[in-house]
């Protein structure tokens, strides 16, 4: 579960990037969160995964008190989660196989658990012809599918995806966005920041609204302006 | 299990590291290099001419000649008054005879002092004659002291004994009954004040190489982490560790210190045997013992310098990566 709990958040420059935020997302739940350019989804994204800190207020995710845990202890919680982002965020100098094996590798899982379970995630993203090749090789959509492998290999409890299709052509954008379905359908959390109103009118969940650093909706179905 | 894969991982990232920023690491290893025959030269330099001071058995010495109008009683008198000066000083009586023995075997063939002892005054192999001649050696007390003994003072004493003696208008009158002494007590000091200065200029050459190589391994690690800042936020997103992501920077130091240990080895092997002994003895510094006394040591100062400056130099980078 992921609770938050009247948290603010003020980047060190002063800007006030969310204020007052009151959510609760059950485990299993398939949330979209929209809003305007600057409105602070991409801030809810961070302070989820402990990149920045809530400035004020209580945030629960799974076991974990954001407001206080310990530095060293942020890389347990991002291995609860996967995470995804705009830009993919691949390494160049690996191939799509190593960079799925790598999210196995960075917490020592063994050889043959990695041999048995990259493969399978290729073909979840049906990549298994490119594993051998490098993400400067494939399509925006593609590359993206890597990520979404390598986000989903570590069998975390949540998806992250902040505008996951915002680099992909639309139709590659329902690819991806039926892709997180089934993984919603398979018992795990995900939580989706977009742009694309038609996407998410398509597919009928829960949408929370962001304006100006406050929750300004949180409904289920489509969501208008 | 998962200790050890992640170690033998992690180890070859530090290699990677190492061969991706190749020019920035050889630099560095070079740098580090330098360092370490600075070390090594003077430390190899600083024990060969410690060792050679050794071996110089008669620097504790003062040959004192005694003054011809002394008569046996007096010079049993000085002798005491020598041997009393002070604990740790021994004073032995050395005959113009024994003086002249002595010589010949310290100077063998070198020196013809044959006349002095050849009653017909002829040598037969270069068929040369010589006349019979005085024996020129006054007799003389051959002093040896212990290292704490001053030996300045020593010898002042020594050389302004005084004795009675009768002139020959039948008075009694005080003479020095030492002519002359013979030392090498400036000699020891020439060497050690030689020793404090290698030892000065060492330490000075040693605290700039090593913060110019601190700086350089710094940099070399700063920029490789620079160069993989993406990759370092990526490993951070699916959960890696500090450990894990700092290892191969501090991995990548450790190679090049290692590196440039063995490597500095090598080369001062071949500069030490080759290079340094010779220019030791054109110096007077004598003939420096063998490498392989030293080798352990050196190895050892070598590793122990690379391992300090690859940890602490991507020790510090890294912190300060990964706090900023
Ligand atoms: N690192 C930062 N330092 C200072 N201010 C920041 C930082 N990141 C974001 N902000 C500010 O915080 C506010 C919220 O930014 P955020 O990135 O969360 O918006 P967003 O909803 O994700 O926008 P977009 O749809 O354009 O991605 C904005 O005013 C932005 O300028
Ligand atoms: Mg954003």
């Amino acid at each position: 579960m992921i609770e938050f709990q009247n948290v603010s958040m003020v980047y060190p420059s002063g800007t006030v990037a969310l204020r007052n935020v009151n959510l609760t997302i059950e485990d299993g739940e398939f949330v979209f969160i929209v809003g305007k350019s600057g409105a602070g989804k991409t801030t809810l994204t961070k302070l989820l995964m402990c990149e920045e800190r809530v400035s004020g207020g209580k945030l629960r995710v799974g076991n974990f008190k954001l407001e206080k845990l310990p530095k060293r202890k942020v890389p347990y919680l991002r291995r609860t989660m996967g995470v995804v982002f705009q830009d993919f965020r691949l390494f160049g100098n690996k191939t799509v196989y190593e960079n799925v094996a790598f999210a196995l590798r960075v917490i020592g899982e063994r050889p043959s658990v990695i041999k048995q379970k990259v493969p399978a995630f290729l073909n979840l993203v049906e990549l298994t012809d490119k594993a051998d090749r490098f993400p400067d090789e494939l399509s925006g959509g593609e590359q993206q599918r890597v990520a979404f492998a390598r986000a989903l290999v570590n069998n975390p409890q949540m998806i992250i995806a902040d505008e996951p299709t915002g680099n992909v052509d639309p139709e590659m954008s329902s690819e991806l966005m039926d892709l997180l379905m089934r993984v919603n359908r398979l018992g795990k959390t995900v939580i989706v920041v977009t742009h694309e109103r038609n996407l998410v009118n398509h597919y009928n969940k829960r949408v929370v609204t962001i304006q100006d650093g406050e929750v300004a909706s949180d409904r289920a179905g489509g969501y208008d302006e | 299990m998962r200790i050890i894969r992640n170690f033998f991982y992690l180890i070859g990232q530090g290699f990677v590291g190492v061969f991706r920023n190749s020019i920035m690491s050889t630099a560095s290893i070079l740098i580090l290099v330098c360092c370490m025959l600075v070390i090594g030269t003077f430390t190899l330099v600083i024990a060969g001419v410690n060792q050679s001071l050794e071996q110089v058995k008669d620097l504790n010495v003062i040959m004192a000649y005694i003054s011809p109008s002394a008569g046996d009683e007096q010079i049993a008198d000085m002798q005491k008054r020598i041997v009393d000066y002070s604990e740790g000083v021994k004073c032995v009586f050395v005959s113009k005879e024994e003086g002249l023995e002595k010589l010949r075997e310290d100077f063998g063939d070198d020196l013809y002092i044959g006349a002095y002892f050849d009653p017909e005054g002829s040598d037969e192999e270069s068929g040369v004659t010589h006349t019979i001649r005085a024996n020129p050696l006054p007799d003389s007390f051959e002093i040896t002291f212990e290292n704490d003994v001053q030996p300045e003072a020593l010898n002042n004493f020594v050389s302004t004994l005084k004795i009675e003696v009768m002139n020959p208008n039948g008075v009694m009158e005080t003479v020095s009954g030492i002519t002359d002494t013979r030392h090498r007590i400036g000699l020891v000091e020439k060497f050690s004040n030689a020793r404090k200065g290698m030892v000065v200029l060492a330490g000075l050459l040693l605290a700039v190489l090593l913060v110019v190589s601190l700086f350089v391994i710094m940099n070399t690690v700063r920029l490789g982490m620079f160069a993989r800042r993406d990759e370092i936020a990526v490993m951070q997103y699916v959960g890696a560790t500090k450990t894990f992501v700092v290892m191969p920077f501090i991995v990548e130091g450790v190679i090049i210190g290692l590196v440039a240990a063995v490597l500095a080895f090598i080369v001062q092997y071949y500069l030490y045997t080759y290079v340094i002994t010779d220019i030791a003895l054109s110096y007077g510094l004598g003939t420096l013992p063998p490498f392989g006394g030293s080798a352990k040591f050196i190895g050892g100062a070598f590793l122990g310098v690379g391992l300090f400056a690859g940890v602490i130099a991507s020790g510090i980078s890294v912190k300060r990566y990964l706090n900023a």
